[in-house]
């Protein structure tokens, strides 16, 4: 059973099309996913292009959790705790990150098909990432920390670029997030086709990578609750910013404070995202559209559930990525669009 | 009491003026004027969207610039002229909107939300559509749920930008007679943008006149709507009498006679 | 018409025959001077590592090489000064610098190797010119394709291009020297063990070389065994759990050594501190040099063995 369809059972088992949100549906919905978490986790950590018995895998899992020793082998026991078990939390972690982003850029720019690569950010840290690969002889920056600072300095660009003198209008934001994302987009292709074996390396990680180092792991995650915290603050008045800014603002909402907070926050959680694991396609885009098709347009319910169930998506798509050809590996974001496109194509149909 | 005191504004050029009106507590203001005339520049003034470069808006005598954002959205309930919205909200969602300067940040609507959401959508004629998609409404349906939220909020100042453009005229009528008895019944200021004359009327008590930037005329129907004034303003012919059932001002349009023979325009 | 007339005329018809002809003649003498001229010279076909039959100019005297062990193999088998022009990855011998650069392996520049006036271009499959191939072939440039896939192909890839240029001797003792080379690295690992080797071409996420690569081939014969060797592709993905359980004793990687994962310096090669950057131009170029990425391979690989 997917996220999906455990969503579209929690809307359909009341009979009828809620008319909004209540804090019950939000609870009851949010543990289904959250148990749907659980189990996809514990799944994802039993397999893997190794085969270790399960009895193993609880049992490594445990001593981490109590302290004592394991009886299982140093391999099976680094195996579990030191591959799986920070792969599985680098999927949460960015699955999360990459779906409440993309349901906080649905939101702000009024416009449900935004994913959140649009206004640049994904570039802007990929530039990051393959310029700190071309200097690291003379600067050795961590490819996630040169990537973030390549968001970053894209945030300020872009949002400089699409103010606007009467407070700032949504299209003008994504018309200077499309430029920047083209230019920028550009420049890292012209890097990596010109330039040697190096950057040749960075390709594969440029479309997704799973992989990567986790040591700075603790610290995005509490970078990503943060971001999704403060999205979650702003939960109500982007509910009303997506019927219209003015309209907004006359019933009561801060526009330009929610607006830039909310766009530093969704923005910061992709930059965050694309540094530790390149850009992974799909999530942003189809995850939130998922969750509104299933339980309806309310930010309050959205953000909360696109984190889990980006999370959970994000989890499984990996584990298909790392055991379906072992021991090679797909690559993430090819595994995202080849599993959430038909999944996203049966709740369409189902909901109209 | 609202009062707008010599408001300018410009975008490219100047838009207002120097524009001033009154408007006392249980009156209908209609707002009229040709496109260009800087009816919506003023009504987004009044309403907080814009600010003045000169000039200020004053709320029962407090200036509405220095009121919070909370404070002023709980006295004005307005209705934009259009509203494209990409994302399913249902009607009830979309009309509990009007609630939310009346509840913290964090939580969800009260019984009290919902029984006021549901009084406005009835005042409305929209209770039916409750549980529908507002974006598979029609034209007017969607009118008539925006005029909803803005009556949830339950305010002081009711601001209609041309409101039954897409309207039939069985909902024409009952759009201004829901604003009409808001006014009378309860001393809201109701304050509606719109194209149509007669209807103006028929109901409002005072009427602004506009054109270019600058306020042309104001006062009751009868003395504004005047033969002279309209065509001025509207530079079209039309003819001005006495409505017989209700003594309103009656506009009729005369079409030029070369129209009249080819049949064309 | 009158006699003087016709008298005229009759001057005015050899004038212009006479005209005719010396346009004739000047035509012959474009055309003897055009590209196409190599193809009336002496010529011979010959039939490249792909099996296409080629038409080639019998001494080719404006060689264009397209890869770095293309230029290294031309210059190792004395006919670099017929080489006119080399990309700009091909730094060996340093007198290969000195030469035009008409481009790089990936993007050549056809109207530089044109302004050259090539007579001849010899390209490596792995580049992927195929596109390029055709444009050269219509403007008359016969191409050479070079398609060596493991080390024996190599060898057999030397003695074809000696045959190409003219120089089969030399190409003869080259290859039987390298032979030699290769030989003596092969009775040394006789009685050795055979380490499990994991050879890394880029980290976050793993790349690694499969089987029946080039590299692949290279591993087994300097006295391991690819542990990737099962894996499909030439260079695939791989999964980090596998290449830790596989338990690697050496490990070869084309980036810094200390750019390893953490993870990898759990398994034993990582632990001994067998972890080698290996020079790249002598293990990726399928040229003469191959066999001192071979020797230094299997130094490493095997470093109690004497390699004498």
């Amino acid at each position: 059973m997917t996220t999906r369809t455990a969503m579209s059972k929690v809307a359909s088992v009341r009979g009828r099309a809620p008319k909004r949100l209540t804090a019950r549906r939000l609870l009851i919905t949010i543990s289904v996913l959250l148990t749907l978490l659980f189990i996809v986790a514990a799944f994802s950590l039993a397999i893997g292009s190794e085969r270790i018995e399960l009895r193993t895998v609880a049992d490594v899992i445990a001593s981490k959790l109590t302290g004592r020793m394991s009886g299982a082998s140093p391999e099976h026991a680094m195996i579990i705790a030191s591959i799986r078990l920070p792969r599985v939390l680098m999927a949460i972690t960015v699955g999360a990150a990459l779906a409440v982003a993309g349901a906080a850029y649905q939101a702000l720019l009024r416009n449900p098909l935004a994913d959140p690569g649009i206004l640049g950010v994904s570039s802007g840290a990929a530039l990051g990432a393959i310029t700190a690969t071309i200097f690291s002889d003379a600067l050795p920056v961590s490819r996630p920390v040169a990537a973030f600072v390549g968001a970053a300095v894209t945030i300020a660009i872009v949002y400089m670029l699409g103010q606007h003198r009467q407070g700032g209008g949504a299209e003008r934001l994504i018309l200077a997030g499309v430029i920047i994302n083209a230019l920028l987009s550009s420049i890292v292709i012209f890097l990596v086709t010109t330039a040697g074996a190096r950057q040749r390396s960075v390709l594969s990680w440029l479309i997704g990578d799973m992989s990567g180092e986790t040591r700075l792991l603790p610290v995005v995650a509490l970078f990503v609750l943060t971001g999704i915290a403060a999205i979650y603050l702003n939960a109500r008045g982007l509910n009303l910013m997506m019927t219209g800014e003015d309209d907004a603002l006359v019933l009561g909402v801060e526009t330009q404070r929610v607006k830039l907070i909310v766009y530093l926050a969704a923005s910061l959680l992709t930059g965050a995202a694309v540094a530790v694991s390149g850009a992974i396609g799909f999530v942003g885009l189809i995850i939130p559209h998922a969750v509104r098709l299933a339980g309806g347009s309310d930010n309050r319910l959205v953000i909360p559930a696109s984190a889990v169930a980006g999370a959970t998506f994000l989890m499984l798509a990996d584990t298909l990525a790392r055991t379906v050809i072992a021991p090679r590996e797909l690559n993430i974001g090819v595994v995202t669009a080849l599993v959430g496109a038909p999944v996203f194509i049966y709740l369409l149909r189902r909901t109209s | 009491m609202l009062e707008v005191r010599d408001v300018h504004f410009s975008y490219a050029k100047p838009v207002l003026k120097g524009a001033s009106v009154e408007v006392a507590r249980g009156e209908l203001l209609a707002v009229l004027g040709p496109n260009g005339s800087g009816k919506s520049t003023l009504i987004k003034i009044i309403v907080g969207i814009l600010t003045p470069e000169r000039g200020s808006v004053f709320i029962e005598g407090r200036r509405l610039a220095s009121m919070t954002r909370r404070h002023s959205a709980q006295l004005i309930g307005y209705v934009a002229q259009e509203s494209a919205i990409r994302f399913p909200l249902t009607v009830m969602e979309f009309v509990l909107q009007g609630r939310f300067a009346q509840n913290r940040l964090i939580g969800f609507e009260s019984e009290r939300d919902v029984q006021e959401a549901e009084r406005a959508m009835e005042l409305t004629e929209t209770i039916e559509l409750a549980a529908r998609p507002v974006t598979e409404l029609s034209g007017g349906e969607r009118q008539r749920v925006m005029l909803a939220r803005a009556l949830a909020v339950r305010p002081a100042i009711l601001v209609l930008d041309e409101p039954v453009a897409n309207l039939d005229i069985a909902h024409q009528v009952k759009m201004f007679e829901v604003v009409k008895r808001l006014t009378v019944d309860e001393g809201t200021i109701g304050i509606v943008v719109t194209h149509e004359l007669n209807l103006a009327a028929e109901f409002a008590t005072s009427v602004l006149l506009m054109k270019s930037g600058e306020v042309e005329a104001s006062g009751s129907p009868r003395e504004v709507m005047t033969e002279r004034l309209l065509r001025a303003v509207f530079d079209t012919d039309l003819m001005v009498d006495v409505n017989p059932a209700s003594g309103s001002p009656r506009i009729t349009l005369i079409a030029s006679r070369a129209s009249h023979s080819s049949g064309s325009v | 018409m009158s006699e003087g007339r016709q008298f005229k005329s009759h001057r005015r018809s050899v004038g212009c025959h006479r005209l005719a002809s010396l346009m004739l003649a000047l035509a012959c003498a474009l055309v003897a001077c055009s590209p196409n001229r190599s193809m009336r010279e002496s010529s011979r076909t010959i039939v490249d590592e792909l099996g296409r039959t080629i038409t080639i100019p019998e001494h080719a005297g404006r060689i264009v090489s397209l890869a770095p062990s293309i230029t290294e193999t031309l210059f190792a088998l004395g006919v670099g000064d017929r080489v006119a022009g080399v990309t700009s990855y091909c730094d060996y011998p340093p007198e290969a610098t000195l030469k035009e650069k008409v481009g790089d392996t990936l993007k050549p520049n056809i109207e530089r190797i044109v302004g050259i006036k090539a007579d001849l271009v010899i390209v490596s499959t792995s580049s992927q010119l195929e596109q390029y191939i055709q444009n050269l072939e219509g403007l008359g440039i016969p191409v050479y394709i070079s398609n060596p896939r493991n080390l024996e192909q190599v060898l057999q890839s030397i003695t074809s291009m000696g045959r190409l240029v003219g120089a089969e001797d030399r190409a003869r003792e080259l290859v039987s020297d390298m032979r030699a080379r290769i030989d003596r690295v092969a009775s040394s690992l006789a009685s050795a063990e055979r380490p499990r080797v994991l050879f890394l071409l880029g980290t976050e996420p793993l790349i690694t070389v499969g089987g029946g690569t080039f590299m692949d081939d290279l591993i087994t014969r300097a006295g391991g065994r690819s542990i990737s060797t099962e894996a499909g592709g030439e260079y695939p993905q791989y999964s980090m759990e596998t290449a830790v359980a596989k338990q690697p004793e050496v490990i070869f990687v084309q980036f810094d050594e200390k750019q390893l994962p953490e993870r990898l310096k759990q398994t034993p090669a990582g632990r001994a501190n067998r972890v080698y950057h290996l020079d790249d131009d002598l293990v990726s170029r399928p040229g003469p040099r191959i066999v001192n990425g071979l020797e230094q391979m299997a130094s490493k690989i095997n470093p109690e063995v004497s390699w004498k």
